[in-house]
């Protein structure tokens, strides 16, 4: 098989499963006071018309516990197997089917005080072709009432690219996150969380298994995302909302709209079916198809698709069951289409195929 | 193809579009609430499982790492997620 069909896996098993995140916006406004672990499976599989492109398989492992009346530690550890085929431009895929694997673990330590927390982290990602490393810190503040929770976050990551084709040897890209983010309880029934971020990252960030793909070496990122969940007791349910605009500095905006409505059942099951839109326009320098129109020796160049101009639809279904003793599981399926026409506010990008996926993920976990 | 004057255009009025409709969307929600915030005694319902924001990190992670992976950038659930160099 040749090293570029190996190496476009390596690529796309790069992206579909990045890095855990160093320090998510937490809203809780109390220490846990119990610990907590959770295993989890998730099996993804994603086609176009007429051909199987990737499958994943992962599972991973998180563990959380309070300890000495004051701190939090927690963890987690993900191992990922992909195979498949992957686009070289376009909707063209590498004939070769191989499997690739990724090891990625975190940790982070969380402080507690009367009015406030913090928290450090690390995280470090292994394979083959892609070694990264990060590190972060985060901060929370909340009122005396609780009932409003401020956030800082901030996160370094450092990652040395080698691709087997040798287009680049150890590559770098060094990546700058900033969060700020407020919880606020609107109501007995009602919650929001607002968080913008900021990412700014300078080095490689080209696709080294696209063929002619050549990208800035800067990049800037601002989103803005808020959720709303609104429980409402009369009939056991809870609406959960979520809304991000998002702009990135090479050139595509997107929109994402999702809700989510979680009944409560009998006997502790839960059922909460959800539908998400998604929609982006194009970055500046993707090209329509046919390959290679529109490339300039020396100038940016990318005929990936995910930086096309598309809307995408996923609907999903998850069941819960609560158990005694603090023990939980579910089973969640979501499945996703994506297609140019689909794109709100404007054409999508033309002359590209259907793009679909469905993953299932299940998961255990056991508070103690 | 290359990108012309016109359909550069047409991009940016089809994103202020895009942007107007989503703070239309936000505005109407957030005109749709009462704002009382809750008394200690109030908050049986925002301590239920589903009122949580990322109640399962593990389920939270792959969700976000499947849309960073298809589409062509994530952000806004956190700091540190990115780290791969393949958008």
């Amino acid at each position: 098989m040749a090293a570029t069909d190996r190496g476009s896996v390596r690529a796309l098993m790069a992206a579909a499963l990045a890095l855990p995140g160093i320090a998510p916006p937490a809203s809780a406004q109390t220490m846990p006071d119990e610990g907590v672990v959770s295993l989890r499976y998730l099996d993804y599989r994603d086609w176009q018309p007429g051909a199987d492109r990737m499958r994943v398989e992962s599972p991973s492992f998180y563990v959380m516990k309070p300890f000495g009346g004051s701190w939090v530690a927690e963890g987690s550890v993900v191992y990922d197997a992909m195979s498949g085929a992957s686009p070289r431009y376009f909707n063209t895929l590498s004939g070769a089917s191989v499997t690739e694997y990724r090891t990625a673990a975190d940790a982070k330590l969380t402080k507690y005080f009367d009015r406030y927390a913090i928290g450090v982290g690390g995280v470090v990602s292994s394979e083959r072709d892609y070694l990264s490393r990060g590190g972060g810190f985060d901060a929370r503040w909340w009122t005396e009432d609780r009932n409003t929770t401020v956030a800082f976050s901030f996160a370094g990551t450092a990652d040395t690219i080698n691709p087997v084709n040798e287009v680049v040897v150890d590559a770098k890209k060094h990546t700058l996150d900033f969060l700020v983010g407020i919880t606020q309880a609107i109501n007995p029934n009602a919650i929001v969380q607002s968080n913008v971020t900021y990412s700014q990252g300078h080095g490689y960030y080209s696709d080294p298994y696209k063929l002619l793909d050549t990208r800035p070496d800067r990049r800037r990122v601002l989103a803005w995302l808020t959720r709303w969940n609104q429980a409402v007791p009369s009939v056991d349910g809870t609406l959960k909302l979520a809304f991000r605009l998002l702009d990135d500095s090479f050139g595509s905006t997107s929109v994402m709209a999702g809700a989510e409505w979680a009944q409560a059942l009998p006997y502790g099951f839960t059922v909460t079916p959800g539908l998400r839109y998604y929609t982006q326009s194009a970055a500046d320098f993707y090209r329509n198809p046919p390959f290679p129109t529109g490339y300039v020796p020396g100038e940016y160049y990318t005929a990936d698709t995910r930086l096309s101009a598309f809307g995408a639809f996923t609907g999903s279904l998850k069941v819960a069951k609560s158990f005694a003793d603090g023990w939980s599981a579910d089973l969640r399926v979501d499945l996703y289409r994506q297609r140019a026409s689909w794109r709100l506010g404007g054409d999508g990008s033309p002359g590209l195929e259907t793009f679909s996926a469905r993953w299932i993920q299940a998961g255990v976990s056991k508070t103690f | 193809m290359t990108t012309s004057p016109r359909s550069s255009l047409r991009e940016r009025r089809s994103r202020g579009a895009v942007q107007g409709v989503a703070v239309l969307a936000f505005a109407v929600l957030v005109a749709g609430c009462t704002f009382a915030p809750p008394k200690p005694w109030e908050k049986g319902e925002l301590a239920r499982p589903a009122m949580q924001f990322d109640a399962d990190r593990l389920e939270a992670r792959n969700q976000e790492h499947v849309y960073q992976s298809k589409e062509a950038v994530s952000g806004g659930y956190g700091v540190g997620g990115g780290g791969c160099g393949c958008n």
